[in-house]
């Protein structure tokens, strides 16, 4: 009996190891093959292929299964044509003309037209019935028109200037034939079109494993051409440590590291660093409606408090550039750094408090009318570079007299209560990423549906209307300057740094378009693995 | 014994009941709210909109019947984040922890229970020194730790073993692909309760040591292995198996570090996921399957004794 059991461990045993065996050269079988031209990058979660929802995963998948109108040039991220090859505005200023690409077919096989972007703007954009995540963007669209099979006309409600920026942005055209006859129930989570989603990316959709991936292969009949890439494999990799040890060992090819997670990736042989450009910048915001931030020379004094090059080289690892304002450098022909630059100055902060009437108690602590300059910074839990900023921010206002103290919370629970209204907070910090534009009216017009700071200024608010409305671009330019001198003299929230998207790319991939990869996995096209 | 299972179903009933009210307030009053009406893209009027879809403007009460309803029909819902049927993601997921929690359960009775008996039958000799010091470190080393470290050794260093995921995406799926992948995770994961095994088994097995009919075995001249096995190890069952048992539940909820540290595609990872996202028809639906499994396990452990141990009866 006790032998018959050994021999089945026995056997357990070299089955086992016959198994594992065996599985190596399948995998290295795998890694010689097909895969060596296949390029892999994590993803926080299961992606939702449907371009109507938000969220990170689906955002990613979609730029690469999906086309938009028009896209952004690497060179110096102005709208250049995708499906729409040229497209020109009317003297009325609200009817623009789109000439689209004649030779663009879904993965589906079937042609791409006008009708494709008429159903996507009207049934699914504009439709108050299907809950689209950009709509504030493209909102002040009236209607479209199909002239014929490869033209479309777009009718806008108000003169928006901004069209071809917002039409690159999260705005993916779905195909009409297949979606065309899906009612409203359907539109709003098409669950069997998700099963095998139909785009005209230069990848269509191969499978998609919950939990594990999704892999997206080359489509051959791309209007740009056979991509050099045979497939794109999204791995849902939620855990930092394991998506390190995968870009080590070869599983991923691209992931988003963290300034003190630079020195690490470097040692790896296999790795290469690139700071990616990215339309964004970090700020430590205030709630206006709050005291004391409400007081101009306050927001001011606590700007001057802080050495935001300090900041830069010390938590940022020198990866991006001081920031001036919400206008990053990359939208060049908007962008001014004539403006007050906020140098780290803790002799003025204390003036500009003394003269808002800000007075030093014996704890070092300001006081006015018997109130304490006391306040709550907060932040979320998890991301180093804000956490350290917190509590940065913290010893610097201390300096010139303000008690601060620190809250962490979980993102979601951080994020959900600045969108609240009125907003809870008194001061946080956070980051935004931008269309590459200039156009601030939802930040910081004082009716802006995103200003979370209650920020007001009458001259701000016609500069940004105008600058929506005027096509001329030096006078647009003109325009925004002069938004960005007055909102930095006003100080709305301490703005920090322009960062560079910090990517650990695999050395064997070439032909990586080094722009933030939201932005770069449009631009695919020419990126290849060496094998 | 049939009006005993009677009554066992209908106090899991009222159980998962009483769980699924208690979790829906406790996820829907967390700080925060569903993941995805928190895209920094969407205005007021697109987050209300969102709401307003999936029911979330109506009263905490009215939300929950309405989920109880579905519930009853037989549909668990739709996951905010995947926009998938919750019942087709858990049946996704499910098997794949069933498969991990199944590799590492063998792994830990194969190794735990030949040591604790091991070190039972030779109390205080260097061997039961080895084991304890074993199972000691078992117990303590943090679980994130050990993955890290084993994915460092075996993957990152010798090359020897995939550092995550199920499969090689790309490749066609084997059996020999899948136990790479599974070796690590399902190591790490038994390593926790092979100490915990260990450790019960060599205590219960030396309190059946002194009981006076293994005393009375022995002077009958039963060769010592006989003892040992027969008669020390049966009745010492009694104890393995309640603690087994208490693992069970594990089996089906999946152990959250160990899937999360290792990319498993599996119902621990997943329930991480869902929480950080708010994904309440997801965290309902997990929570649900969860229970169920802990209730059918302890009633698996009750109708156990009764076949280990006839001295139990259930009328």
């Amino acid at each position: 009996m006790r032998a018959e059991i050994g021999r089945g461990v026995r056997a357990a045993v070299s089955l086992v190891v016959a198994l594992v065996l065996a599985g190596g050269a399948a995998e290295r079988a795998a890694a010689q093959g097909s895969a060596g031209a296949t390029f892999s990058l994590p993803l926080i979660d299961n992606a939702r292929m449907w371009p109507i929802v938000g969220g990170l995963p689906n955002i990613l998948v979609n730029k690469v299964l999906y086309s938009t109108l028009v896209k952004y040039d690497p060179k110096n991220w102005t709208p250049v044509g995708d499906l729409a090859e040229r497209w020109t505005v009317g003297d009325d200023r609200l009817t623009w003309t789109f000439a689209l690409r004649r030779n663009v077919t879904w993965h589906d096989g079937k042609p791409f037209t006008a009708r494709d972007v008429k159903f996507t703007i009207e049934r699914l954009w504009l439709n108050p019935q299907v809950p689209f995540f950009q709509r504030a963007n493209l909102q002040d669209i009236g209607r479209v028109d199909a002239v014929d099979d490869f033209t479309v006309r777009v009718v806008t409600k108000v003169p928006f200037a901004t069209l071809p920026v917002m039409l690159g942005y999260l705005a993916n055209i779905l195909p009409e034939h297949i979606l065309g006859g899906y009612s409203v129930e359907q539109l709003r989570n098409p669950v069997d079109f998700l099963r095998n989603p139909v785009g005209t990316g230069p990848f269509r959709f191969g499978e998609s494993v919950l939990g594990s991936h999704v892999r997206l292969v080359a489509y051959d009949r791309y209007f740009g051409g056979r991509p050099r890439l045979d497939a794109i494999v999204f791995r849902v990799v939620a855990d930092v440590e394991q998506q390190l040890a995968q870009l080590q060992t070869g599983q991923l090819d691209l992931m988003i590291i963290e300034p003190h997670q630079v020195p690490a990736v470097q040692r790896m042989a296999n790795v290469q660093i690139v700071d990616a450009l990215q339309v964004n910048y970090t700020f430590l915001g205030f709630n206006h409606k709050a005291e004391p931030f409400g007081d101009r020379k306050v927001r001011q004094a606590l700007s001057y408090a802080i050495d935001r090059k300090a900041v830069l080289e010390k938590i940022y690892g020198g990866k991006g550039r001081l920031a001036t304002g919400p206008i990053n450098p990359l939208v060049g022909w908007a962008y001014t750094d004539a403006v007050d630059h906020y140098r780290y100055d803790p002799a003025l902060a204390q003036r500009l408090l003394d003269e808002a009437g800000w007075t030093k108690g014996p704890d070092g602590i300001r006081r006015k009318a018997g109130q304490p300059l006391k306040f709550t910074l907060d932040f979320d839990r998890g991301n180093p570079v804000r956490e350290q900023t917190a509590v940065v921010a913290q010893k610097y206002w201390r300096d010139v007299g303000a008690d601060v103290e620190l809250r962490v919370s979980e993102f979601n629970s951080l994020l959900s209560r600045i969108r609240a209204r009125p907003n809870p907070l008194q001061a946080w910090v956070l980051w935004y990423i931008t269309p590459p534009e200039a156009d601030l009216l939802a930040y910081y017009h004082s009716q802006g549906t995103l200003n979370e700071f209650g920020y007001g200024n009458a001259e701000v608010d016609q500069l940004l209307e105008k600058g929506r409305a005027t096509f001329d671009q030096p006078e647009r330019a003109r325009l925004y300057q002069q938004a960005q001198r007055l909102i930095a003299a006003d100080a709305p929230v301490v703005y920090l740094v322009y960062p560079a998207e910090i990517q650990a790319l695999s050395a064997r991939i070439q032909g990586w378009v080094p722009m933030g990869y939201r932005d770069a996995l449009t631009h695919m096209l020419g990126v290849s693995a060496a094998r | 014994m049939t009006r005993y299972l009677v009554g066992r179903l209908l106090q899991t009933g009222v159980l998962l009941l009483v769980v699924s009210v208690v979790v829906f307030a406790l996820v829907t009053q967390a700080p925060g709210g569903p993941a995805i009406l928190l895209d920094r893209n969407m205005g007021p009027a697109e987050v209300a909109q969102m709401r307003a879809l999936l029911g979330l403007d109506q009263p905490l009460a009215v939300q929950y019947v309405r989920w109880l309803g579905q519930v009853v029909s037989g549909n668990l819902g739709v996951s905010y984040q995947a926009g998938v049927p919750v019942r087709e993601i858990i049946g996704q997921m499910l098997p794949n922890t069933l498969l991990l929690s199944a590799a590492a359960l063998v792994l830990t009775l194969a190794v735990a229970l030949p040591a604790g008996v091991i070190s039972a039958a030779w109390p205080r000799s260097a061997t039961d020194h080895a084991v304890t010091a074993l199972t000691l470190f078992g117990i303590s080393v943090p679980t994130f730790w050990l993955g890290l470290m084993l994915i460092v050794l075996f993957s990152v260093a010798l090359g020897w073993l995939p550092p995550g995921g199920m499969r090689t995406i790309g490749a066609p799926p084997s059996l020999g692909d899948l136990a790479r992948h599974l070796a690590l995770p399902a190591v790490v994961l038994g390593s926790a309760n092979m100490a915990l095994v260990a450790r019960y088994t060599r205590s219960s097995t030396l309190a059946v040591l002194r009981e006076d009919y293994v005393r009375t075995a022995r002077a009958k001249g039963v060769p010592e292995r006989a003892v040992l096995c027969r008669h020390a190890l049966r009745n010492a069952l009694l104890t393995i198996v309640t603690v087994v048992g208490l693992q069970l539940p594990r089996l089906v909820g999946g152990a959250a570090i160990t899937e999360t540290v290792f990319a498993w595609p599996g119902m621990g990872s997943l329930a991480v996921r869902a929480a950080f996202e708010r994904d309440y028809p997801m965290i309902m639906g997990i929570t649900l399957v969860i229970s169920a499994a802990v209730a059918a396990s302890s009633l698996l452990v009750d109708l156990l004794y009764v076949w280990i141990d006839p001295r139990i009866r259930y009328d």
